[in-house]
């Protein structure tokens, strides 16, 4: 596409061409950082829909400021919503759904929609459940062994030989899967956290002896 | 019309990039509102099923593949959203007193429940949409005859900038150009009738 003809650095030229869908990939890209950065590229991406809108049916000429007070508005919820991340990769089941939904015609729109919009809050609260379970538990765990600790703190060398070392607890919290993995960090964020309360659990040597119980408390 | 642009952008959404989804609705808001302003007619209803459309469109956006064009399916999308929200207020009469006199439409105009006019339909606003749709037809009688030959059969016949470019027997680069001045000629008109400050604008 020869550019000569545009203004040099023209960049509502490129929104122009791009609404057109007459930009190459890398070109959209640009277009899209720059509407997304500069206000004056959203308010010409509109000004132009609204003339196109406008030459083909004047009942389209509404007010900028109501489509802007629209805008507003749904970006405030869009916030709140999780963000979209199709899978790229192709998903041979989800796909063959997906396009009998599409299929249905009238009434596949809106129970697709209805669908989709109820998958991601499932998946969040499915993930929240998940790790409610064992951090209720490792809560349980800490509260215990502060008791303990601080019945049997005239015994220091007793309890000294049952806290594993810090290289084992390392290791144990390698093994499992992805998820004991998450569990660690979790686990640990939560521990560092009660840890900052002054007296309320035992000192440092004992993480790896409270981690490895939670574990253990876990898998029961 | 210029449905690559929509595949282009669909695509970026489903990447996440929210902004992405944000310029599509710039681009359909109008068309909705007015399809939904058809099927509700209760004015102040219709932007509230417009947003939750959009809301809609965007969770279900994983699952778009495709096989329609984006404006098809989100229509569907505002449709039955609309009649969702009919249906709803059939059962929950309370909210709806407007909005069924509305939806029975005229067969009892006398008894039709006063309510205040919206935003849509005040008489400022549709001055305002008057203005605008004038200052348009005005921009366009005053452009050049390639510009506005060149906008018109893009945006009111929607060939592509090759199909332009054959009609008026130019390079597509010139097409691109004229397209692109014809709006910034337009817009330089309207600019100043956008009633809030232009740099806080969106």
């Amino acid at each position: 596409m020869n550019n000569a003809d545009l203004p040099a650095g023209s960049d509502r030229a490129a929104l122009s061409a791009l609404m057109d869908g007459e930009l190459d990939a890398s070109q959209v890209a640009a277009a899209c950082a720059s509407w997304r950065s500069e206000g004056h590229q959203r308010s010409d991406w509109h000004l132009y829909h609204l003339i196109g809108d406008t030459l083909r049916s004047e009942d389209l000429a509404t007010r900028p400021a109501h489509d802007d007070q629209f805008m507003r508005r749904l970006r405030e919820r869009l916030d709140r919503e999780p963000v979209v991340l199709a899978p790229t990769r192709n998903d041979a089941t989800a796909e063959a759904a997906a396009a009998a939904s599409a299929a249905t015609g009238t009434d596949g729109a809106p129970a697709m929609a209805t669908l989709a919009a109820i998958s991601p809050l499932q998946r969040r609260s499915a993930r929240r459940a998940r790790w409610a379970v064992p951090v209720g538990i490792a809560a349980g765990v800490v509260a215990v062994a502060g008791v303990v600790w601080s019945t049997r703190s005239d015994s220091g060398a007793l309890m000294a030989g049952r806290f594993l070392p810090a290289s084992a607890a390392a290791s144990a919290a390698t093994l499992r899967d992805d998820r004991a993995t998450l569990a660690e960090a979790e686990l640990s964020g939560y521990l560092r956290a009660h840890r900052e309360v002054p007296g309320l659990v035992a000192p440092t040597p004992s993480a790896g002896y409270l981690r490895n119980a939670a574990y253990d408390a876990g898998d029961r | 019309m210029s449905t690559d642009t929509d595949v282009q952008l669909v695509e970026r959404a489903k990447r996440g990039e929210v902004h992405a989804f944000e310029m599509l609705v710039v681009k359909y808001q109008r068309r909705i509102e007015r399809l939904i302003g058809r099927l509700v007619r209760d004015t102040d209803l219709v932007a509230d099923v417009a947003q939750e459309t959009f809301i809609r469109a965007y969770r279900a956006l994983p699952q778009f593949r495709g096989e329609s064009a984006f404006y098809t399916w989100l229509y569907r999308i505002a449709v039955n959203t609309a009649k969702k929200t009919l249906a709803d207020l059939k059962r929950d009469p309370i909210i709806t007193e407007s909005a069924l006199a509305a939806a029975r439409q005229d067969d009892d105009e006398t008894s039709r429940p006063e309510h205040e006019l919206s935003d849509g339909e005040t008489p400022e606003a549709v001055l305002a949409s008057r203005e605008i749709a004038a200052t348009v037809n005005a921009a366009i009688e005053a452009l050049p005859d390639d510009l506005r030959q060149a906008i018109l059969l893009r945006e009111v016949e929607g060939l592509s900038y090759d199909e332009i470019a054959a009609v008026m027997a130019c390079p597509i680069g010139t097409v691109r150009s004229r397209i692109f001045r014809a709006r910034e000629a337009i817009a330089e008109r309207l600019r100043p009738l956008l009633d809030t400050t232009k740099g806080r604008r969106w």
